[in-house]
């Protein structure tokens, strides 16, 4: 009986293991579409507050059939459809990544194409740019320049320029910074990520977030007990990785060593002021030099007081405790004026470049009033080396005085001057001094490159910011200034800094937009 | 049958749970030190270089239930494993437990007297039986406490500390590590402690050196740390 019950079973399960094909395997000889997009229509690195724009190109395999029996579908996400037209426009509300993808379904034959737009990036609009610190109305007042770019049918690149003056009263009516704005500082974070430390008199020093300018933190509360030490009041600071700086008006500076290059608000300041050895006072520092920390791998002060520049080595890649510098010369020929020992000097300025391999400064000889032109090698693997150092009365001396705005260019061979209202550039290799530019109004304050040295900003202490192409072309050219002109804002109040916002890691580490 | 079964062992379960009151304690009430006797504790005068007197806790528990009142206890020296003397201590006039508590604090009082700098001396405490208390765990009733007043080369000045921070150890050193920092003991694994008092007795030693007034070791050379930071 089980024996025939099994083998109905069975008989039952093989009839039903066959059913029929309906499959269709007849060719259908379509009209194929190969997909790109109109390149000169197509936005898709915007700005927050733009729109995307994705304008397909179709072409067919045969341009003379029906090309308009066709639906359309853009996805934001599997199955998240946000339009079915032909064209692609959509205002992102915030910042990011995000991919997009468009399907466009034959209505004939319900075959589908496919195209995938990846990488659609919405950044901050104040991620890259230009910073400019100013006094405006009694109050400190943030500035930013931003650099857009697009591309023509033939793939060539324009720029245009965006300002937003006084932009973080805009954003924050309500919540002022201050009074009394003496310094500003971009500091990496992380990634896409970075801040803009605001040093000002009064009202406190605050970190920004570099997306949108908001407050982050205060810097007293990077203190132990979130305040100062007595009598500390800060006017400068310099972001050197693993270890941060602030000098305060006293002359004292203060560092923590943070757990991270790129992190910052973990670890506090200490609150013991470095101490330079080989001075009574301890060293009372007057500036920080505004080298690039990173390149440089040190941070240069100026110890005034004692006729020496001293500093402490940093770094962004090595996690090593940051010991003092030593100077040592090779060859050290004896009528080369020291950093270590500048009686009877005043240094004017110090400008890296090379990507730290070298380092040019600005003397003055307080005897005779020269003016001297010293070029060095460097590194600061250990010791702070200075090799083949040479130095000489500056060929530009007629054009200078001891109130001269300097700026080295670092990926080229040229030094700017602004000496009061006059802008001038020295070739280092041919030594020739040549006028830049002129203005009617105001005095030079800040000279400063963008991030490949492509372009150079100067600001003048009647508010008006200027943009300048940096090529051969333009230098070589009767009148530079004109020829260069790429941009410039006027009434940003009374500039006293101007920063670089290099808007995260990868821009600035390999210095680039 | 089995429906038999089944029921009978419900019927057991069913019995098997019963109301039990909750046992409070009824014994003596006893006393004891909270540290072992072999655990003995050093009263140091180095981290305070400026006092001739200091006040040392000792801390006692109760086994037992808290009394509604406070209640005293007794603690005596044992002479005979004592070398301090009175001139080098001082007990409170009276121990006693406070109402509703289950431990005190007392405080003996040691006085910074010459031979401590050369030697520590001991004093060993011993709780007595009161009418209220019982002796607690035999290992718990005695304390013992040197004080001294002798310098020496402190646990956490470890090989590491020697390396990265304070360099080689010195009793000089040491002693001047604690005028100028305030700090006799330090946790070794604390990094940012070490750095923080280290870079202070740096720059002191710097300060000085600065000022032509370099310190040196006992031997002549000049006394150095090994951090560099700061």
């Amino acid at each position: 009986m089980r024996k025939w019950i099994l083998y109905s079973l069975f008989t039952c399960f093989l009839l039903n293991a066959c059913y029929e094909d309906k499959g269709k395997y007849s060719l259908i000889d379509y009209n194929e579409v190969t997909l790109d997009v109109v390149t000169s229509l197509t936005k898709k690195n915007i700005i927050l507050g733009d729109t995307v724009r994705i304008v397909p190109k179709m072409t067919w395999k045969y341009p003379d059939r029906d090309t308009l029996s066709f639906d359309y579908r853009w996805e934001m996400g599997l199955g998240n459809v946000v339009s079915t037209e032909r064209n692609f426009e959509y205002i992102p509300t915030g910042c990011g990544q995000f991919d997009v993808n468009f399907y466009m379904t034959d209505q004939k034959t319900g075959i589908v194409a496919h195209a995938s737009h990846t990488a659609i990036e919405v950044q901050s609009p104040y991620k890259v740019g230009w910073l400019i610190l100013s006094e405006k109305d009694n109050r400190t007042s943030l500035s930013y320049i931003r650099r857009d770019s697009w591309q023509d049918e033939d793939k060539k690149t324009h720029y245009e320029w965006v300002a937003y003056p006084d932009i973080y009263a805009d954003l924050y009516p309500g919540n002022a910074l201050g009074t009394g704005p003496i310094k500003l500082e971009n500091v990496m974070t992380g990634g896409e990520e970075d801040e803009v430390m605001v040093v000002q008199r009064t009202g406190g020093c605050y970190y920004l977030s570099g997306a949108d300018f908001q407050k982050v933190a205060a810097l007293h509360e990077e203190f132990p007990g979130a305040a100062y030490p007595a009598g500390v009041e800060p006017v400068d600071v310099r972001n050197g990785g693993w270890h941060d700086f602030v000098l305060s008006a006293g002359g004292e500076v203060y560092w923590r060593r943070n757990v991270g290059s790129e992190t910052q608000h973990v670890s506090a300041f200490i609150d013991i002021p470095l101490y330079f050895e080989g001075a009574q006072d301890g060293g009372k520092i007057t500036k920080l030099f505004d080298l690039d920390t990173k390149a440089c791998g040190a941070v240069l002060m100026y110890d005034e007081g004692n006729s020496r520049i001293v500093g402490r080595i940093t770094s962004f890649n090595s996690n090593s405790d940051s010991g003092p510098l030593n100077f040592i010369y090779t060859p050290d020929e004896p009528d080369v004026v020291k950093f270590y020992d500048l009686t009877g000097y005043k240094v004017l300025y110090l400008g890296d470049y090379g990507d730290g391999s070298g380092l040019m400064a600005m003397l003055k000889e307080e005897s005779t009033g020269k003016y001297l032109y010293q070029n060095m090698e460097m590194d600061s693997w250990i010791d702070f080396n200075i090799m083949n150092c040479t130095q000489e009365v500056f060929a530009g001396s007629d054009v200078i005085s001891d109130n001269t705005v300097y700026f080295r260019i670092r990926n080229s061979s040229y030094l700017f001057m602004g000496e009061g209202n006059r802008l001038y550039f020295y070739d280092v290799n041919t030594k020739r001094v040549k006028l830049f530019t002129s203005y009617t109004t105001g005095n030079i304050v800040e000279i400063l490159q963008d991030a490949d040295a492509g372009g150079i900003g100067v600001a003048l202490d009647d508010g008006n910011f200027y943009i300048y192409k940096l090529s051969t072309e333009v230098l070589a050219d009767d009148n530079p200034g004109e020829k260069g002109l790429l941009f410039s804002v006027s009434g940003l109040g009374k500039i006293v800094d101007v920063e670089w916002k290099w808007g995260g890691s990868y821009n600035w580490a390999f210095g680039r937009y | 049958m089995r429906k038999i079964y089944l029921f009978l062992g419900f019927m057991i379960v069913l019995g098997a749970c019963s109301k039990d009151d909750i046992k409070t304690y009824s014994s003596h009430n006893y006393l004891q030190f909270v540290k072992l006797v072999t655990d003995s504790s050093v009263c140091s005068f180095l981290a305070y270089p400026n006092d001739n007197e200091l006040e040392f806790p000792v801390v006692v528990e109760v086994i037992g239930i808290p009394s509604g009142q406070e209640v005293e206890y007794k603690i005596t020296v044992d002479e005979e494993n004592t070398s301090a003397t009175t001139a080098n201590y001082r007990l409170p006039d009276k121990f006693s437990i406070k109402s509703g508590k289950v431990c005190d604090t007392c405080k003996i009082t040691f006085i910074k007297t010459p031979e401590i700098s050369t030697k520590a001396l001991k004093l060993m405490l011993r709780l007595e039986p009161t009418d209220h208390f019982q002796l607690g765990q035999t290992e718990c009733r005695e304390a013992i406490i040197y004080v001294s007043n002798v310098i020496a080369k402190p646990n956490w000045w470890t090989d590491n500390v020697t390396s990265y921070y304070l360099g080689v150890y010195s009793d000089k050193k040491y002693r001047l590590f604690i005028q100028e920092t305030g700090k006799a003991d330090i946790d070794s694994d604390n990094i940012e402690e070490l750095r923080y008092y280290s870079i202070m007795f740096k720059h002191y030693l710097q300060k000085k050196k600065d000022a032509d007034e370099m310190v040196r070791e006992d031997d002549g050379t000049e006394m150095t740390v090994e951090i560099e930071v700061g």
